[in-house]
């Protein structure tokens, strides 16, 4: 009974570990692509969150200064222990300080990820992804009323949520990060994670732990290429680390070259 | 102070007459709305373009009503009696959108408006002035005045 368990859970790491590697090979010579449609052949079943993942606990530490206010905010939710499953569902409010621009270095950690950061875990159908705190501005459950969407927007655009005295601009993750044969069944939107200045807002199925990371523990993509977003990959963790400055220029910069219609 | 005051003076306000449209509310500036109709039969045109509902009879002028839905990439409905004829300037032409109803005219300060809440490209969501938020709501404004293309303008005068 057990060894056809053990093999299976074999299997997934192997399929989710050739998945990170797949993210992180970068092929400039191949003609653009949507992002949307670059990751191919992998088994999103492969990749069922955090089952074969143990929970890790996380003790924030708030003498770290860059990331001390979103220790702060995390704090305030959970003073002493994050663990995923306690999460859900998610807290009304997550909120950290919005961090001052640090764009990735192209070789390397970039000087937030130094000497150690955290990360939060969601995840977005079957994927697991990553924001750096320092990064991330709000999480904010999806309301009930929806967003207002705005017409002839993109359809990764999902509209407009006023949060903060601000206007939103929601993403369709799932619409930037799985291959279209991949959410087939349309994925649940029930957080969405505010991040950079508070611009643009993304979707997700499901908010995990906050973890923190060394930048020895991220395999930190080393050329720009055809997936800005990600910033690396975290192999302990099974998951993509996400560039939230590059999602946000990549969006801003698509959005004003593609078709209004079309997926980028 | 006398920049406070600068300020103040240069955040005028301006009235936009809200309509619904698929649940959505938008707003088109008063100034440019010439009346509101209650529906009435739409004439089809043979040949007109496909944004181009049809034509009305307006106290004897002819006056083309926009399919606003299309415009907008809203799926077609069936017109009901809650759905009024705005009749718009625009430059120098006029013409009717059709809108799912009329609900009042609001007050705008300029500085309630985010002009900037496109993540679409230009041309296609060039129309959208900008958002307000009310009552827990977003109004979107709507500049009629690029509503269309100028070509599409001049298709317009030519039924």
């Amino acid at each position: 009974m057990t060894k056809p368990a053990v093999k299976s859970l074999v299997a997934q790491q192997d399929a989710i570990l050739s998945y990170l590697d797949a993210l992180l090979q970068e092929i400039p010579a191949e003609p653009e692509a949507a992002p949307g449609e670059e990751i191919q052949d992998w088994d999103p079943a492969a990749l069922a969150p955090p089952a074969a993942v143990a929970p890790v606990v996380v003790r924030p530490v708030v003498s770290e200064p860059p990331a001390a206010p979103a220790v702060e905010a995390v704090a305030e939710q959970a003073p002493a222990v994050v663990k995923a499953p306690a999460v859900e569902p998610a807290p009304p409010v997550v909120q950290a300080e919005p961090a001052p621009a640090a764009p990735p270095a192209p070789q390397g950690p970039p000087d937030w990820a130094r000497p150690s950061f955290q990360a939060l875990l969601f995840q977005v159908g079957a994927l697991n992804l990553a924001v750096p705190l320092i990064k991330l501005h709000s999480v904010v459950p999806w309301p009930e009323q929806g967003v207002t969407p705005m017409p002839n927007q993109p359809h990764w655009c999902l509209g407009l949520l006023r949060y903060r005295d601000r206007n939103v601009r929601i993403v369709d993750t799932a619409r930037l990060v799985l291959p279209p044969d991949k959410r087939r069944e349309p994925v649940p939107a029930r957080h969405i994670l505010v991040v950079g200045d508070g611009r643009w807002g993304l979707t997700c199925s499901s908010i995990g732990e906050v973890l923190r990371l060394e930048p020895e523990e991220v395999k930190w993509r080393t050329a720009a290429g055809r997936r800005p977003w990600l910033a690396g990959t975290v192999v302990d963790h099974l998951c993509a680390l996400l560039d939230t400055e590059a999602f946000g220029a990549m969006l801003g910069g698509t959005a004003k070259q593609s078709a209004p219609t079309t997926d980028i | 102070m006398a920049e406070a005051a600068r300020r103040q003076a240069a955040d005028t306000g301006s009235q936009w007459v809200t309509f619904a449209l698929d649940d959505e509310v938008y707003g088109i500036n008063v100034m440019q709305v010439q009346e509101v109709l209650p529906m009435t039969e739409i004439a089809p045109v043979p040949g007109a373009p496909s944004f181009v509902m049809g034509i009305i009879n307006l106290r004897g002028n002819v006056v083309t009503v926009i399919d606003t839905r299309m415009r907008f990439g809203l799926p077609p409905r069936e017109p009901d009696s809650s759905c009024r004829i705005v009749v718009i300037e625009a430059g120098d032409q006029i013409a009717g959108i059709l809108v799912d109803s009329v609900a009042e005219v609001v007050e705008v300060k300029q500085s309630e408006v985010d002009t900037a809440p496109n993540v679409g490209n230009e041309e296609s969501s060039r129309y959208i002035y900008g958002v307000v938020s009310r009552n827990n709501e977003l109004l979107i404004l709507v500049d009629v005045n690029k509503l269309l293309t100028k070509e599409e303008w001049q298709e317009v005068a030519s039924i």
